[in-house]
């Protein structure tokens, strides 16, 4: 594959009203490259993901997407707006799950994966069908195809709308905050699937408050403050050892007693060690 | 008192051209107001300014003034500005309009009653507003709106007897001529009370039926829990 990044982002910034969100965001994300943001709330983590697929529209700043320019165009240095039918086509290649699940509550499980299918990416009711099966069997819920979102616990309703992404192709996995709106014992499954797709080499970026799970699926952790990018870099140095005060300080309330501290920093040194020695393949952190 | 119903039966060609007028007005005054109000709701929601504002102006006139000045001022005005249209349309098209606003506000709390995050999965997975709106957002719309909605579409049946007003000559109109033949107006008016009763609730029933055609996602199911036979809750 080509050595360019799947995703650009160059000078990302964007205000609501007087509030900066994101004031000039950098990053690049190789393909099969797993990223997570964390952050305090109100960083703009969730608006940089909201960026990336042009659900909010950025204020300056390029996003471009293996090599293609998002929401933007230029001609003779004059940026405008996209047609609305290609950003439409961008975000069918970008995969979004949310913190809320945002699964469609008059639709079935398995009629939460088709729709997309049929709709945006044209495929035939059989096609759509089976495919729709094989993404319920992959995230667990090959048994609660025909369930309605009302009869799915939390956890489900989350696997449910991983499933609708995947079955759309996407390039490009975004994660925001898929575990914070559940009890914590479905956290785990969750978290399972996520990394089931980070052991597949598929491209992520996951802004979550799970450091464990950062530490042990990330191959490059973000803190994100103010609406920069504070710090970055594989998870050991990130989470194990800050450089800046304010990542300290962020990890100290989340890291509040010595043993989670401690479980953090065996994950970002030893385990992640292990993955980047057996799947080293296809990308290397730099 | 006794009531004497024979008398009244017998001129039930009366009430039952009566009744017809009153279905035809309300029937078409009601597929008016649904599609003017989703008009204005739209408008209201619209993110251009003028558009907004001039929709929201529309709708706090109309729904400040009782509706028989509203048929009176039609009525006399339509004629001064050289339209001449039958009492029965000039009825309807006012009908029509003055339910509109509350129609329109009845969509606009339906389509906001559907959480932002909806929009956002169906956008985020590259539908289009069009695409988005069809197949995500309308269906669940329609919880918040038919309850409402049902309750205003009675409205429409009831208001309709104020017509009779400007000479159409609907159910209640029908009543008032029924008295001066039978000189029997309690009975008249009960006859009349069943008759406006059973169209709507013929109307409430249709609005029941609806809501659950439209909706099977919200048909009483037992929670996952139960489905599997707890025994804690069975």
């Amino acid at each position: 594959m080509s050595d360019t990044p799947l995703l650009t982002i160059a000078g990302v910034a964007k205000a609501y009203g007087a509030t900066a969100a994101l004031r000039g965001v950098d990053l690049a994300v190789q393909r099969g490259e797993v990223v997570a943001i964390i952050g305090p709330s109100g960083c703009g983590k969730s608006t940089l993901l909201r960026c990336i697929n042009f659900l909010e529209e950025p204020d300056a700043g390029t996003i471009q997407l293996d090599g293609e320019p998002v929401g933007f165009g230029t001609v003779r240095g004059r940026r405008y707006r996209d047609r609305q039918s290609r950003i439409d086509r961008m975000r069918s290649r970008i995969g979004m799950v949310f913190q809320q699940f945002n699964v469609w509550p008059h639709k079935t499980a398995l009629e939460n994966v088709i729709l997309p299918q049929m709709v945006v990416a044209r495929r035939s009711a059989t096609d759509a069908e089976r495919r729709g099966r094989e993404e319920l069997d992959r995230v667990g819920l090959a048994d609660k195809a025909d369930a309605y979102p009302a009869e799915l616990s939390g956890g489900q309703l989350q696997r449910v709308a991983i499933a609708r992404a995947l079955a759309m192709d996407p390039q490009l996995m975004l994660f925001d905050e898929p575990t914070s709106a559940l009890d914590p014992e479905l956290i785990v499954e969750v978290l399972a699937v996520i990394r089931a797709l980070a052991e597949a080499r598929r491209t992520l970026i996951v802004v979550t408050h799970e450091l464990r799970f950062a530490a042990r699926v990330a191959d490059r952790v973000i803190f994100m403050d103010g609406g920069r990018i504070v710090e970055s870099g594989p998870p050991q140095s990130v989470l194990v050892n800050p450089k800046s005060e304010r990542l300290r300080r962020f990890l100290a309330t989340l890291l509040y007693d010595s043993s989670t501290a401690g479980a953090v920093a065996a994950e970002a040194t030893e385990i992640s060690h292990e993955r980047r020695a057996d799947q080293g393949g296809t990308w290397r952190p730099h | 008192m006794t009531l004497d119903f024979l008398s009244v039966v017998q001129y039930w060609a009366v009430f039952a051209k009566g009744l017809a007028l009153t279905l035809a007005a309300s029937l078409l005054a009601l597929a008016m107001a649904l599609a003017l109000g989703a008009g204005l709701a739209l408008g209201r929601l619209s993110r251009r300014r003028l558009v907004s504002g001039a929709a929201l102006a529309l709708i706090e006139v109309i729904r400040d003034l009782p509706f028989m000045v509203l048929v009176f001022l039609v009525f006399y005005l339509l004629p001064a500005a050289e339209i001449r249209l039958p009492a029965f349309g000039v009825g309807v098209l006012t009908l029509g309009i003055y339910e509109s606003v509350y129609f329109a506000e009845i969509v606009r709390g339906a389509i906001l009653s559907v959480p932002k995050g909806q929009m956002d999965s169906a956008r985020a997975i590259g539908m289009s507003r069009t695409q988005a709106f069809r197949y995500v957002i309308f269906p669940q719309m329609m919880g918040y709106f038919l309850p409402p909605a049902t309750n205003q579409a009675v409205m429409v049946v009831k208001d309709s007897s104020i017509l009779s007003t400007i000479t159409v000559a609907e159910l209640t109109m029908s009543g008032r001529i029924a008295v001066t033949y039978t000189v029997a107006p309690i009975e008249v008016f009960l006859v009349i009370s069943i008759l406006y009763w059973l169209i709507c609730s013929g109307v409430s029933r249709a609005g029941a039926w609806l809501e659950r055609a439209l909706q099977p996602h919200v048909r009483s199911r037992p929670p996952a829990a139960l489905q599997s036979g707890h025994p804690a809750h069975v």
